[in-house]
């Protein structure tokens, strides 16, 4: 499904170049919930960033669904993005100016769908996060929590078939962060791959893979398998 | 697509009203401003012989010393009497207008009325050919008359009103000053803005109202009441002396139908001179003739005043100002907005979807600046006519019309300028790396 | 001490910086040309014509009548209207000051029958003996005319002298100093017969209020009425107003004579106006091109430091956070406009120059002094400052709490 094989990405500014990622291997497969951590500053949100087609990468090759991300135009890149990849963030990003529902609207405009299968779609991903009842409000009338799980059907009413969430329980509490989670996880339940970043390591531990990076490169990574306690599987 | 974006627009345009409306009159400022100053000058660069049937050309004679004036392309305005009257008896080749402006007492058989003071022409028939008024009824002397004088007189519909309410002009009588004529044909209030025929006392007045022939000059001695202008000085003690002496006071256009015609008559013009000058009455060896188009003619006579020109300069470089202006403001606002963009991006916008976007904004703004300046404009224009129309004397001048083309013109102008400033603000934010502004600041 | 962060605030945002700036140089060079071209146009329109234009009243008549004899149809004019108690003096002349038509002369210091002769332009009033009261012309030397000197054009011509009076700029520029009574010029109508001068008038316009090198130049012989169908009249009225005045006129003038239409009728002032309705266009186009640029220029100006202001809150916030006062806010804010207008001052000077050059080209005006752009420049840095302190303090309102809750 996503096939990194190294990947470089260079931040040049007045006076100094950070290596965000050196040589960034990673696989992840389709159905997976893949779960990323690390210390601050390590590239976590630099791979999202390039996973999610945000930022063009220095070197090495990346390959979604089997096409190499390349060279693609930003035509293109935008058509992926708004095809195949949902986003969701640790600031929620919704446009502050509209609904609920025109909130939702928004990838779906970009798709060109048109108006009764937009409808159709932002009220199955409405429904789907429970908000049926809040499609006229704005998003400052909203929890945080309520203004993540807009940010979720927002991110699912295109049916994209990767999600990318950068810390998006980073700005709830615990029993908002665990809702959101469990969210995720039916989403992952039916399909959708999941990749995550995250701080907190009980979330980490309820996904099936954690990769952890250091340093813009993969440390280790462990499977998790329900119930059962770390198994580590593979030093980098 | 684009309704998304001009929904999108509407709603961007009224999150912040004061900036909106800031920008709006900005644009309609400058473009107003640009739009009034440039349709005042296409009003006085406006050549009205353009529409006529058959190109005039004004007839200039440079025979006097070529140090003695001649500001006018190298020669005088206009001509002397004697050389005006050769030309016009000469009459083979094309129309020949010989005229000059004069005054009057009109006064009316009925004497209850007043006689008023009228604006005259005395011109030749060729003036109503060449020119084009428009009869309502009547018609003009015929040919006979511009070689043996009769007293006949063509006048306009408001003098006729004013002479004989009610009543058919033609065939009633005028008296002007003492003399009295025919009244044989009655046109159109015919005032050509510029008045390119005549531009010697001003370029811009309500015409004339009666026509006479010009063969009844010597016999009715009519006064001149344009500009007379001399190279030398004569004593002048007589209304023969006036007419035989080397002052140019008369017009003189020709028209040709053929270039045949015009070599004909180049031909004559040119053994006429060297004939006059063998005879000693042109001092310049060099004397020769110009036959100038009306488009020339305008130019020669600076019509279009230099105040004209510089506003036109002054108020485009106004318009880059507030075109800057919108630019900075409209960058502020989309700048502001980059966190959205942001996440439109991400979620599958392309830049050039974001591109139009903003593009659609700027052209709301633009559209509705650009309204508001035309409705300047005519605000502006009005308040030019009323310092103008007093000191030229004219009820109601249209050179302070909007000039029609600015109804192209100023859509133009306001579009573009809109464009102009809202491409800059546009690019700059949809080459905005999303990812940058996605981060929690 | 603050100039290191706020030179790096201007060049990290490169965009506005240069449009603030060009905004400001344009602005400064504009409204110095526009206020120069204002001044200089002003000045034209207050021009001295030399005379007491208060109450005054221009007439022209135009005589139909075949039998019309000027001088005496004149005469009567003029003796019945100052028998009205409310008219001081009336003069017959061919023109006054400003009056926009009228004849004019060449006149010489020699005799204008060799070929050498060199000619001064001047405009040729042919007024009576009642012209300096009526219009209230000082002449400051020597004297105006008696009755016996009104001649007609042939009687002048067979006079040993002329006499004349002429204005002061026309002595100046024939004879290079104003006193020249006693002096004689000469015309070419009139070949070898002097004029002699037997008066000078300091200020005594032309009717041309705009032709260069005439409209200070005037002669005036004293002629009586020519038989031309046109005939005007210079009316000094005191203590009535214009309508009244106009009633009994034409009154007077009807009663005289029914065989001449009045066709224009007009306060001095009106008249005068009428000779620079061009330069009243281009001043209300000016004054509205001004203040519809200073319009806009403050307010977007005041606009852009709102936006500035408000993409810098959580800046702002951290910097209160960590214990910058509100009056550091402030002139951090001040600082920023000030060199950012500083520099665009320097730079506006040339540009306006520039302009000015561009319009001398374009127009007759004088070169703009310095004074003008650094005036206007230094004007727009105070309004400016006063514009940003709204931002600025409603900048330094902003909590420190802004800072740990802003997203
Ligand atoms: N736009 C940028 N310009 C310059 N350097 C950058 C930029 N974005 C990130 N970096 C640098 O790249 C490195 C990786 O940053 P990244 O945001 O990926 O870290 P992270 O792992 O997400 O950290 P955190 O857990 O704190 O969010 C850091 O050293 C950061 O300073
Ligand atoms: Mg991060």
């Amino acid at each position: 499904m996503l096939k990194m094989i190294g990947i470089n990405k260079v931040y040049k500014t007045d006076m100094i170049e950070t290596h965000a990622l050196k040589s960034f291997d990673l696989t992840v497969d389709r159905g997976e919930f893949v779960t990323i951590t690390g210390p601050s500053g390590s590239g976590k949100t630099t791979f999202l960033n390039i996973a999610g087609l945000l930022e063009p990468f220095s070197g090495g090759s990346y390959y979604l669904n089997g096409h190499d991300m390349a060279g693609l135009s930003d035509n293109q890149l935008a058509k992926v993005r708004n095809e195949q990849i949902g986003f969701i963030f640790q600031g929620f990003n919704l446009i502050p100016d509209l609904s609920v529902y025109e909130n939702v609207e928004v990838p779906l405009r970009y798709r060109g769908f048109k108006r009764a299968e937009r409808k159709e779609r932002i009220e199955e991903a409405l429904a789907m996060v429970g908000l049926s009842a809040r499609a006229k409000h704005l998003p400052a009338q909203l929890s945080g929590g309520q203004q993540q799980r807009v940010a979720i059907a927002r991110a699912m009413a295109g049916r994209p078939a990767f999600l990318l969430a950068d810390e998006p329980t980073g700005n709830l509490d615990s029993v908002m962060a665990r809702q959101v989670m469990d969210m995720l996880e039916d989403i992952n339940a039916k399909g959708t791959t999941i990749v995550m970043v995250t701080h907190d390591p009980d979330l980490a531990r309820r996904s099936q893979r954690n990769v952890h990076i250091v340093d813009g490169q993969v440390s280790d990574y462990r499977q998790f398998v329900a119930g059962e306690s770390t198994v580590e599987v593979e030093n980098a | 697509m684009l309704s998304y974006y001009f929904d999108l627009a509407i709603r961007s345009i009224k999150r912040t009203p004061f900036i909106s409306a800031l920008m709006i009159a900005a644009l309609a400022a400058g473009v107003g401003m640009t739009v009034t100053m440039l349709s005042v000058y296409m009003q006085l660069s406006h050549d009205p012989a353009q529409s006529l049937s058959k190109q005039p050309y004004a007839l200039q004679l440079q025979s006097h010393p070529a140090s003695q004036g001649g500001s006018y392309g190298g020669a005088m305005r206009q001509l002397t009497y004697m050389d005006a009257n050769a030309i016009q008896r000469q009459r083979n080749d094309g129309a020949t207008v010989v005229m000059f402006k004069s005054s009057f007492a009109a006064i009316s058989p009925n004497t209850e009325i007043d006689p008023q003071f009228v604006e005259g022409r005395v011109t030749t028939r060729d003036f109503f050919e060449l020119f084009e008024p428009e009869f309502i009824s009547g018609n003009v002397w015929s040919e006979q008359v511009d070689l043996e004088a009769d007293f006949v007189a063509v006048i306009t519909e408001s003098l006729a009103r004013s002479l004989y309410p009610g009543q058919e002009a033609v065939g009633q009588s005028i008296t002007l000053n003492i003399s009295e004529y025919r009244v044989i044909g009655v046109i159109k209030d015919f005032a050509p803005q510029p008045k390119y025929y005549d531009l010697n006392n001003s370029a811009f007045d309500n015409g004339e109202s009666v026509f006479v022939p010009f063969s009844l000059t010597p016999i009715a001695e009519i006064s001149n009441s344009g500009n007379t202008n001399g190279w030398r000085a004569e004593v002048i003690n007589s209304y023969e002396d006036f007419i035989n002496s080397e002052y140019h006071w008369i017009q003189v256009w020709k028209a040709f139908d053929s270039p045949s015609q015009r070599e004909s008559f180049d031909r004559w013009m040119r053994g006429y001179i060297d004939e006059q000058r063998e005879a000693g009455r042109f001092p310049n060896p060099d004397a020769s003739y110009f036959l100038r188009t009306s488009e020339e003619w305008l130019e020669i006579n600076g019509v279009v005043v230099d105040e004209s020109r510089i506003l036109v300069m002054i108020s485009a470089l106004f318009l880059v100002v507030c075109i800057i202006n919108t630019i900075g403001l409209l960058l502020g606002k989309f700048l502001k907005s980059a966190p959205a963009i942001g996440t439109r991006r991400a979620l599958g916008a392309s830049q050039w979807q974001i591109f139009l976007q903003h593009i659609v904004e700027v052209s709301i703004i633009g559209f509705a600046g650009g309204l508001a300046g035309l409705v300047m404009a005519s605000l502006v224009l009005s308040g030019l006519d009323r310092i103008l129309s007093s000191g030229m004397g004219v009820s109601h001048l249209m050179l302070t019309q909007l000039h029609w083309s600015m109804w192209l013109w100023a859509p133009a102008i306001a579009i573009v300028s809109s464009v102009a400033a809202g491409l800059l603000p546009a690019w700059r934010i949809c080459r905005m790396p999303p990812s940058l502004y996605l981060k929690i600041q | 001490m603050q100039i290191i962060p706020t030179l790096n605030t201007l060049r990290r945002n490169p965009s506005t910086t240069i449009l603030l700036m060009l905004q400001a140089i344009l602005t400064i060079a504009i409204v110095a040309n526009l206020s120069a071209l204002i001044v200089d146009r002003i000045n034209d329109i207050n021009i001295d014509s030399g005379i007491n234009e208060e109450g005054l009243i221009v007439l022209d008549m135009y005589h139909f009548a075949e039998d019309f004899n000027g001088e005496m149809t004149l005469n009567r004019d003029i003796e019945s209207l100052t028998q009205l108690p409310s008219i001081s003096h009336v003069s017959a002349t061919n023109q006054v000051p400003f009056s926009g038509s009228g004849s004019s002369g060449a006149y010489s210091i020699q005799p204008t029958s060799s070929d050498e002769t060199t000619y001064v332009n001047a405009a040729t009033y042919r007024a009576d003996h009642y012209l300096a009261e009526t219009l209230g012309l000082n002449i400051s030397h020597g004297r105006s005319f008696t009755a016996e000197e009104v001649m007609t054009f042939d009687e002048a011509a067979e006079q040993a002298s002329i006499p004349a009076v002429i204005s002061g700029p026309l002595a100046e520029e024939a004879f290079g100093r104003i006193n020249v009574v006693g002096e004689v010029m000469y015309m070419p109508e009139t070949g070898d017969v002097p004029i002699e001068i037997i008066g000078v008038a300091e200020t005594f316009m032309s009717p041309w209020p705009k032709w260069r090198g005439m409209s200070e130049n005037s002669i005036w012989f004293a002629r009586k009425p020519s038989n031309s169908n046109f005939k005007t009249l210079a009316i000094r009225t005191e203590g009535i107003s214009y309508a009244e005045a106009q009633r009994l006129i034409s009154e007077t003038i009807y009663t005289n004579d029914r065989s001449r239409v009045i066709v224009g009728f007009e306060n001095y002032e009106q008249m005068r106006d009428r000779q620079f309705d061009i330069d009243h266009a281009l001043l209300f186009s000016l004054s509205l091109i001004i203040v519809l640029l200073i319009g806009v220029i403050s307010l977007g100006s005041v606009g852009m430091a709102v936006f500035n202001v408000e993409r810098r809150t959580k800046q702002i916030g951290t910097r209160r956070a960590l214990g910058a006062s509100k009056r550091s806010i402030v002139s951090l804010f001040c600082l920023e406009s000030g060199v950012l207008l500083g520099v665009s001052l320097v730079l506006a000077v040339p540009v306006a120059m520039l302009l000015n050059v561009q319009l001398m080209n374009m127009i007759s005006i004088d070169s703009m002094s310095v004074v003008y752009p650094l005036g206007v420049g230094l004007a727009l840095i105070v309004v400016s400052l006063i514009g940003i302190l709204y931002p600025a303090l409603k900048a330094s309102l902003v909590p420190p709490s802004v800072a740990t809750r802003t997203l």
